[in-house]
């Protein structure tokens, strides 16, 4: 009867004289509402079958239609069918990416979205799938997972990676191409980074100073927000509970209003902290409470998408001292006195407010504009107060840095051309990055800076046989404070054949002073430390060369990995004493300066295997790292100048058991022993080692109600392991001294239960 | 309604709070409390000099520490000059007696008055011939620095007499101009009467008499060892009375966490200990936790003292903070044995 019904309707229209019309259809990415290029579009019709593919806006037509079966498939999103209407003149298919295939989609350094494996620089992908699976709350969890990085832990600063060896500072981090603001002492706290509203992670090894400005000398990681366009509300509540106090809790709801649509997000981590010992009021893992929302909506207009995403986030880290940790209150009294225990209690407040409006502009067929401009204000506030452990009063405590807000603010814009000028062939980029940053805060001078930065980026990708592509790239700055650095980049992909890609790059990366390095101003009785206005960027040359073999079959794939990096990192910022403390000048003169030298160099790994359910993916690396001391006279003499290289294995294996709706997964990451250089108060030389330890997680995925329900449960730490040994032996020298210490890792074993409900 | 129960459900099974931390008590001591408070107005540390007698348990005397320059010995067959150091204050012998000479201070090598003989025995001492005749070295004072810590530039000194603790001294700045002549006619039941160059003409009774306190509450210079080399630091601790106080850390009742500092007697005394050097209480019953930003009070740190009577105390220090958290709010507990 439907057929019937739509087949008089086109018989009406063709006899209203529109019998020629022709079917154009728009194919749109579900989450990003961008177009999808390249997508296969089948219209199967009773007497023929029609085929086209859609054009770089995402757009196809067919001249001559008649009602039939629509079939549209692209490899990086679920197979999309429906039936075609003969009323239907105009259609808009919304694809919905498939995840943990080969080919996954890719934004990171990309003019357009792109195929990961067809990007000239190797791109890697953490999806949502694996986000799931690892049961990850921020990003600190899953790349404690990851090859190359190494988390270490503070109680107050949070948790910092770094990759390759070199440190978080020069390791950049975007939330949809924007810069994240509050680096503290260079570091993110990346407990900070809720992953509820992230759909993926990318991550690019090597510089992207080209396209991203400063920080970006080891690696890229850029989290790629959730979103949908949907036709209908849908919710999803995510709740989570781990055995050593962590209890959170998050619900997203979209929902399209007109032509818009829109989200809306909420949460609440709370973390009780923890001790080895029972009752202590002084905790080594601090208990910690985040509240975050965020809203974002988008709209298209005909070429133009429009999007905002504004985001808030508050976490409050109470660090309470041991009772008896402040001098007691002593009320005497005639025949003696009485005295109050007190305690000096911390409380760091940190706020962060994003916004960002990105507008995504299709010129025409081989030409669009992408870009954003933001704003981020970040503040953290530290409140030191004593506590009356008697009558439970507390107030402001006066001492040194006892109360101390900074403060940052940045707004940014980058935005990019992008025209294809032959398909396949020639096509450049040409964009700018700007951003103005302020820094207000104690030990700055004034206590409060600004820096403003303007750089124009152009890049090529030019393909003189299929089997080749080039990717130069050039940044030229201007910064308010310092010489920006002149960044170049060459990139360059070789496809050996169907299965074998080869890559090998050159990037220069750069890191900027930041503000406080630049005004440092701390002056007392005690001290005189001084930033330095004449700093300049740190520099880093990066090469890097790669083999990919990959095989797609139909009820698997198989992928084979091997990357080799060095980098050369010159100009690195230390503080260096200009005058000793001597009994004339008690506290001498420290003053910032360009003077430190770091290579790092290694190779990874990494083997991936899918057959049906199961899942395995497996790696090795080695890193090598010189720092700065091996470079001396000195260390060349004690024979301790070279390399010091560590290892590290990756293993995790899933299996989707998709009849039971059942997906167990184990996570293993083991990190070698690893030896740091550094000296001890005598000048001599110490050799650090820091221990080996595996990290080994185990979950289980139960899906329910028409996979509307997953419940996951699991372990986390399954080895127990706390605390990284470091012991230390002394080189050189007449006295052989060794010490022995340890750096926190985790809480150690936990248990945890995962709910996800989406309606 | 059954998904929102759920909703519901779900939410508040991982919604958790922070407790409510249990109250402590507190406890009672029966040894008597002394307290120091150094605690200063307007942001500045330690502004106070105090002096405090066991027997009576009172405080005799406090002053600013910005109130002198110069403390002239009263003892009148020892003459005594020296620099006030809780205002950093330094002094650098010239070697030259030629007082209108322009003195440059920048080559000259300062140096910080002793802790360990601290009221006894200052740099400019070494002027005063065996018979208490100054030689006229000019000395140049480094005046130090302020409350606010700026600056206070320098003086040049030339001692012209002593007799019978009868000081005549002429001070200038280093160039020669605003040149002062002045006489100080001292007590002897004081150990020392001070002068500030702001008013040469006034002499000034800052310390109780000598036999009426036994503890000193101040800033100091102290030589520490820093890993590498021995540098001044500025302290603030508590220095003994020279006239008849002694005083020493017992080391061994105070590591032994065996010993109950209630349960100390006078038999745990070791006399030989005692010791008469200014610092021998000292400053080091705190340290500056660097976690935590503020100073720790080492209340295992005990101590034995001999009065200006010769009674023996056990004492220990309890507290550094005052009832609003400000710091140089000094308690101890002492006891007679």
């Amino acid at each position: 009867m439907k057929l019937f019904l739509s087949i008089s309707c086109f018989i009406g229209f063709s006899l209203a004289g529109l019998g020629q019309q022709s079917f154009l259809l728009e194919v749109r990415d579900a989450h990003t509402d961008l177009p999808v290029t390249g997508a296969y579009v089948r219209l199967l019709q009773a007497n023929d079958t029609l085929y086209t593919v859609t054009d770089p806006t995402g757009r196809a037509s067919f001249k001559s239609a008649s009602p039939g079966r629509l079939e549209v498939s692209h490899i990086s999103y679920m197979p999309y069918v429906k039936e075609a209407k003969a009323s239907q003149t105009k259609l808009l298919i919304y694809l919905t990416p498939s995840q943990g295939e080969l080919d996954e989609v890719v934004v990171t350094g990309q003019s357009l979205p792109t195929l990961a494996r067809e990007s000239v620089r190797r791109v890697q992908t953490l999806d949502a799938k694996r986000i799931q699976r690892q049961a990850a709350v921020n990003l600190n969890d899953v790349l404690r997972n990851q090859l190359n990085f190494q988390i270490s832990e503070d109680a107050i600063l949070g948790s910092q990676t770094s990759l390759q060896g070199l440190s978080g500072a020069k390791v950049k981090i975007l939330i949809d191409g924007v810069p994240m603001l509050g680096r503290l002492n260079g570091e993110l706290d990346l407990n900070q980074i809720n992953l509820n509203d992230i759909e993926r992670i990318e991550l690019v090894e090597g510089p992207m100073s080209v396209q991203y400005g400063t920080d970006a000398v080891a690696g890229t990681i850029n989290l790629i927000t959730k979103r949908k366009a949907t036709t209908k509300p849908e919710v999803s509540l995510n709740s989570y509970y781990e055995s050593v106090g962590r209890y959170n809790a998050d619900g997203t709801i979209w929902f399209p209003l007109g032509k818009w649509h829109n989200s809306l997000s909420l949460g609440r981590n709370f973390f009780d902290g923890f001790d080895d010992t029972p009752d202590s009021r002084s905790l080594s893992w601090n208990p910690k409470e985040q509240y975050f929302t965020s809203i974002g909506t988008q709209r298209r207009f005909k070429n133009l998408l429009l999007r905002y995403r504004g985001e808030y986030f508050y976490e409050t880290i109470t660090n309470l001292g041991p009772a008896g940790s402040f001098s007691s209150i002593i009320i005497p009294v005639d025949t003696g006195a009485w005295v109050y225990p007190r305690a000096l209690d911390d409380y760091y407040k940190t706020t962060r407010l994003n916004n960002a409006v990105y507008a995504d502009y299709y010129l025409g067929e081989h030409e669009k504009i992408n870009g954003f401009i933001a704003y981020n204000h970040f503040k953290r506030q530290k409140e030191s107060v004593v506590k009356n452990l008697n009558d439970g009063t507390e107030q402001p405590f006066g001492g040194l840095d006892a109360q101390d807000t900074t403060v940052f603010g940045q707004l940014s814009s980058r935005s990019f051309y992008t025209n294809t000028l032959k398909e396949n062939k020639l096509s450049y980029q040409i964009g700018y990055d700007f951003f103005y940053e302020l820094n207000r805060g104690k030990r700055i001078a004034g206590n409060f800076k600004t820096i403003a930065d303007a750089a124009l980026f152009v890049s090529v990708d030019y393909s003189p046989v299929s089997w080749l592509v080039l990717q130069p790239g050039l940044r030229y700055a201007y910064n308010s404070r310092f010489d920006a650095p002149l960044i170049t980049s060459l990139a360059t992909r070789f496809e050996l054949d169907k299965h074998w890609i080869m890559r090998a790059s050159y990037g220069r990366g750069f890191r900027a002073p930041t503000l406080k390095e630049l005004y440092f101003f701390f002056v007392d009785e005690n001290h005189n430390i001084l930033g330095n206005e004449d700093l300049t960027a740190e520099t880093s040359d990066n090469y890097q060369a790669g083999i990919n073999y990959s095989r797609q079959t139909t009820n698997g794939s198989v992928s084979l990995d091997f990357t080799g990096f060095f980098n050369n990192i010159k100009n690195e910022i230390r503080l260096i004493p200009i005058i000793l403390p001597s009994d004339q000048d008690r506290s001498g003169l420290f003053v910032n300066n360009n003077i430190a030298q770091t290579q790092t160099s290694g190779g990874t790994f990494t083997a991936q295997y899918r057959f049906k359910g199961l899942e395995a993916e497996g790696g090795a690396s080695l890193i090598g790292i010189k720092n700065n001391l091996s470079f001396s006279e000195e260390a060349a003499s004690e024979d301790v100048s070279g390399f010091r290289f560590n290892v590290q294995y990756r293993l995790s294996v899933s299996y989707n058991w998709e009849k039971a709706g059942l997906t167990p997964s184990i996570f293993l990451n083991h990190l070698g022993a690893r030896k740091d250089l550094t000296t001890n108060a005598e000048e001599d030389f110490v050799l650090r080692e820091f221990a080996a330890y595996s990290l080994l997680d185990f979950t289980l995925q139960k899906r329910m109600w028409s996979n509307r329900l997953t419940l996951s449960v699991g372990v986390k730490n399954l080895m127990d392991v706390t605390d990284q040994q470091v012991t230390g032996s002394a080189v050189g020298g007449s006295a052989h001294s060794a010490g022995s210490s340890s750096v926190p890792l985790s809480y150690g074993r936990t248990y945890f239960g995962r709910l996800q409900i989406a309606l | 309604m059954k998904k929102i129960a759920g909703i519901i459900l779900v939410l508040t099974l991982v919604w958790s709070c922070k407790k409510e931390e249990e109250l402590l008590p507190g406890w009672f001591i029966t040894d008597q409390v002394g307290m120091a408070n150094m605690v200063s107005e307007n942001g500045i540390d330690y502004q106070n000099q105090l002096y405090f007698d066991l027997g009576t348990g009172q405080l005799k005397a406090q002053n600013k520490r910005d109130a002198w320059d110069l403390a002239l010995g009263c003892d009148p067959d020892h003459p005594n000059l020296m620099v006030n150091s809780a205002m950093l204050q330094a002094v650098a012998a010239t070697g030259d007696t030629d007082f209108s000479r322009n003195y440059d201070p920048s080559v000259h090598s300062f140096r910080y008055e002793s802790a360990e003989t601290f009221f006894n025995r200052g740099i400019m001492q070494t002027d005063f011939g065996s018979d208490g005749t100054p030689a006229g070295e000019v000395f140049l004072i480094d005046l130090g620095r302020d409350l606010n810590n700026q600056r206070r530039g320098h003086k040049k000194l030339q001692i012209l007499q002593f007799d019978k603790g009868t000081y005549r001294v002429k001070i200038a700045n280093p160039d020669g101009s605003d040149t002062q002549e002045f006489e100080v006619d001292t007590d002897a039941g004081y150990n020392l009467q001070f002068v500030s160059f702001n008013d040469i003409n006034t002499v000034l009774t800052l310390e109780p008499l000598k036999d009426e306190w036994d503890l000193h509450f101040t800033k100091y210079m102290e030589k520490l060892w820093d890993g590498e080399d021995t540098l001044d630091y500025s302290v603030t601790g508590c220095l003994i009375n020279p006239y008849g106080c002694s005083a020493y850390y017992a080391e061994d009742l105070s590591l032994d966490s065996t010993i109950s500092y209630s349960d100390i007697t006078a038999n745990d005394i070791i006399p030989s200990l005692f010791n008469t050097s200014a610092n021998s209480i000292g400053f080091d019953w705190k340290f500056y936790d660097l976690d935590a930003g503020a100073f720790a009070v080492l209340n295992r740190n005990i101590y034995f003292v001999r009065d200006t009577e010769n009674q023996v105390y056990r004492l220990r220090f309890v507290g550094f903070y005052d009832a609003s958290g400000n710091k140089g709010a000094v308690s101890f507990e002492y006891l007679p044995l």
